[in-house]
């Protein structure tokens, strides 16, 4: 539970670096700006919203209800879906849970403040981050903006250039984001993939959570922070056990995870 | 008139009407067997055969005299005086002047006639005459022969004893439950009904029960509307406050004015902490949520707490330490401990002064045992809190001291939380002061089964 915590304000200052996302190659085909589907009941938060990413240099459509937000989703290739859980009809986690048997958007999820388990199941769903609403704009900005980088091909790890991490069955390609399994494709979020690439790079090595929160999130360990734990235990599940029946990653009780070496 | 005023009064009646039906047969059935007695023999030669015993027993001396005497004194209804030449009892019992003239016209008797003798003459020389006594056959010698009482009163000791028993048990058991009932009232819990446990009862105690049961629902329902409230409006005031914060963010876009939108932007955000305080505390406070059941290193959860500590307190010179962390794997929700330990040490560091040192321990409580859960306790050397306060410091937006000017303070509901986070793992918070200054926190967590 993530009580009384001043929200830090990460690392995007208040005015961002416009080469900063520029050199993003986005999803949807105007590649310069990237596309963002807000999706959240209040209808005016949203054109408030939408005005604020605009004056950013984030392009923004909205949605005020689960059921067409997905249909948007599914219909279009945002760069990133920011959902409040909280909304009529459909729900905001049975729309990912939907969005996520077909594509895998990255996407923010806006939870109820005090509302963990939300935030819990979101992450178990396929979120790749969350933040409790109300938030600071400058801090979803923020967020959004790490969530970006890290589905960027040329994301931070590889220094822009296509590599392939074997370790094992386990093939991993940065410059395609896809990880094969025993030669079974493997579908994953992309802050799955920046953490499993991150793992893989350390393979045998502990990974401190704090740097591989920094690393792979883009954003220091927060206070009980627990989604570092969610998508690794997503990670395990997707990937499976290896040949030997053990499971891959090793949590390092009290320091941080491990992918095991053969 | 309800149903136990008439229960009451017609057991101790019935209890009454027994007792002194039991007395009167009792008594009639031992006057009927007097009565036949005397049918056998005439009195005058029941009385021979009386006499015939005396002289029996006095010829094995007086002690033998005066044990038949009180036998036959306690069989009797008639006494039967033993007196000697001057009116004096062997017994010691009251001659009344009838039985001294009655023996001086036997004695004038005797002498005319030596045949009719009544005399009991002991081997050492002695005479005792024995005298009826018909008028000493009163109620009161009647009443107080043992023998005649014991029936009537092994009866009364039983019957009403019996009688009191039930009505004893009638009366204690739903009183009992009643006091279970108010008991968890008393602790918060308004989930007990008296009345259902009382079975068919109808009588006072239950119609008692049915107006607790009533004052429970009602106060149950108080309650839960009032935190529903809170709860509610919290719930609502989150979408201004995300569209003042989306305000906030355009103002900024367009420039000027920092200094105020800073102010903004902080009082903003601590509307918001104070909003999803309250939201964590209602649904704590509603149990709600169930808390989860992980194995969890308490000592690694502590560690993380006190260094979160350690980052918030350097800008104010205390420094957290813990002391004396064991080993301690413990089951139960992170989230919630988390949060408990995270908000008494924020508490702690809050009240510190300057350059002082919070010390922090977890060891097993061993005073339980093998079953013996935990126990962590937080010490700060701030001023501490005064005695009347200790216990109130834990509910929700109470303070021990005032807010000090230009000091931001805590949300007023970190302790509350932290009691509720340590109770749903059935645990408790106490708080005292330290004999050497400061206040100390201390947390037992008993284990989980």
């Amino acid at each position: 539970m993530v009580l009384q915590t001043k929200v830090k304000v990460c690392k995007a200052g208040r005015e961002p670096n416009p080469d900063h996302y520029h050199s993003y190659m986005f999803a949807n085909s105007n590649h310069l700006t990237p596309l963002v589907l807000l999706a959240d009941d209040d209808v005016e938060l949203c054109s408030m919203l939408k005005d604020y990413f605009r004056g950013e240099a984030l392009e923004v459509e909205t949605a005020h209800d689960g059921r067409s937000a997905l249909q948007k989703a599914l219909r279009e290739d945002f760069d990133i879906i920011v959902m409040d859980v909280m909304m009529p009809g459909m729900s905001g986690l049975d729309a990912l849970r939907a969005l996520r048997l077909q594509k895998q958007t990255p996407v923010l999820m806006l939870t109820a403040r005090g509302e963990d388990m939300d935030t819990v199941l979101g992450l178990e769903l396929g979120a790749d981050d969350y933040l409790p609403k109300p938030c600071n704009p400058k801090v979803l900005l923020a967020r959004i903006h790490a969530v970006l980088r890290r589905s960027e091909p040329h994301f931070g790890e590889s220094g822009g250039r296509a590599t392939t991490i074997r370790v094992g069955d386990l093939i991993l390609s940065s410059g395609a984001r896809s990880v094969k399994v025993a030669g079974r494709e493997v579908s994953m979020t992309s802050t799955e993939f920046s953490i499993l690439e991150i793992l893989l790079r350390e393979a045998g090595r502990v990974v401190a959570k704090g740097q591989l929160s920094e690393r792979a999130l883009g954003r220091p360990l927060g206070r009980f922070d627990r989604s570092l734990d969610m998508h690794v235990s997503n990670l395990r599940q997707k990937l499976g056990p290896t040949q030997d029946g053990e499971p891959r990653i090793k949590t390092i009780r009290g320091s941080g995870f491990q992918y095991l070496l053969d | 008139m309800g149903r136990l005023f008439w229960k009451l009064f017609l057991s101790y009646w019935a209890a009454l009407i027994l007792f002194a039906a039991g007395t009167l047969i009792a008594a009639s059935s031992y006057i009927e067997h007097t009565r036949a007695g005397h049918d056998k023999l005439d009195p005058q030669q029941r009385f021979q055969s009386h006499l015939r015993d005396a002289r029996a027993a006095a010829a094995r001396g007086i002690d033998n005299l005066k044990h038949w005497a009180s036998r036959i004194d306690g069989d009797e209804l008639v006494p039967l005086l033993l007196l000697d030449r001057d009116g004096h009892d062997l017994l010691g019992r009251e001659t009344p002047e009838r039985s001294l003239i009655r023996l001086q016209r036997l004695r004038m008797r005797e002498q005319l006639n030596a045949t009719d003798s009544r005399e009991i003459r002991l081997a050492d020389g002695r005479e005792y005459w024995l005298v009826p006594d018909f008028e000493g056959a009163t109620l009161r010698r009647f009443i107080s022969r043992p023998r005649v009482m014991a029936v009537p009163l092994v009866l009364a000791a039983l019957v009403g004893g019996l009688v009191c028993l039930l009505l004893a048990r009638y009366l204690t058991s739903p009183v009992a439950r009643l006091r279970r009932a108010t008991q968890a009232y008393a602790s918060g819990d308004f989930s007990q009904r008296a009345s259902p446990a009382l079975g068919g009862r109808r009588d006072e105690i239950v119609d008692l029960a049915h107006a607790m049961d009533d004052m429970a629902e009602r106060l149950d329902l108080m309650l839960k509307s009032q935190s529903a409230l809170l709860r509610d409006v919290s719930h609502e005031l989150r979408s201004p406050l995300a569209r003042v914060q989306a305000a906030l963010g355009l103002a900024r876009q367009r420039g000027g004015a920092e200094g105020e939108l800073d102010r903004i932007e902080r009082e903003t955000e601590r509307l918001n902490e104070l909003i999803g305080a309250i939201l964590s505390f209602s649904r704590l406070e509603s149990g709600v949520r169930t808390p989860a059941r992980e194995l969890i290193d308490l000592d690694q959860l502590l560690a993380e707490v006190v260094s979160n500590a350690n980052l918030e307190s350097k800008q104010r010179q205390v420094r957290v330490q813990s002391v004396d962390v064991a080993q301690a794997p413990y089951l139960g929700d992170p989230l919630l401990l988390h949060s408990a330990l995270d908000n008494i040490l924020r508490n702690a560091v809050h009240h510190a002064p300057e350059n002082s040192a919070i010390e922090v321990s977890l060891t097993t409580d061993t005073e339980q045992g093998a079953k013996g859960g935990y126990i962590i306790r937080i010490r700060d050397h701030g001023p501490g809190v005064p005695e009347d306060m200790l216990d109130h410091i834990f509910q929700p937006f109470v303070r021990a001291t005032a807010p000090q000017a230009g000091q931001a303070g805590g949300i007023g509901l970190g302790l509350a939380i932290a009691r509720r986070a340590v109770e749903a793992h059935n645990g408790t918070v106490r708080a005292e002061n330290h004999p050497d200054g400061g206040l100390l926190v201390t947390v037992c967590l008993p284990r989980s089964e």
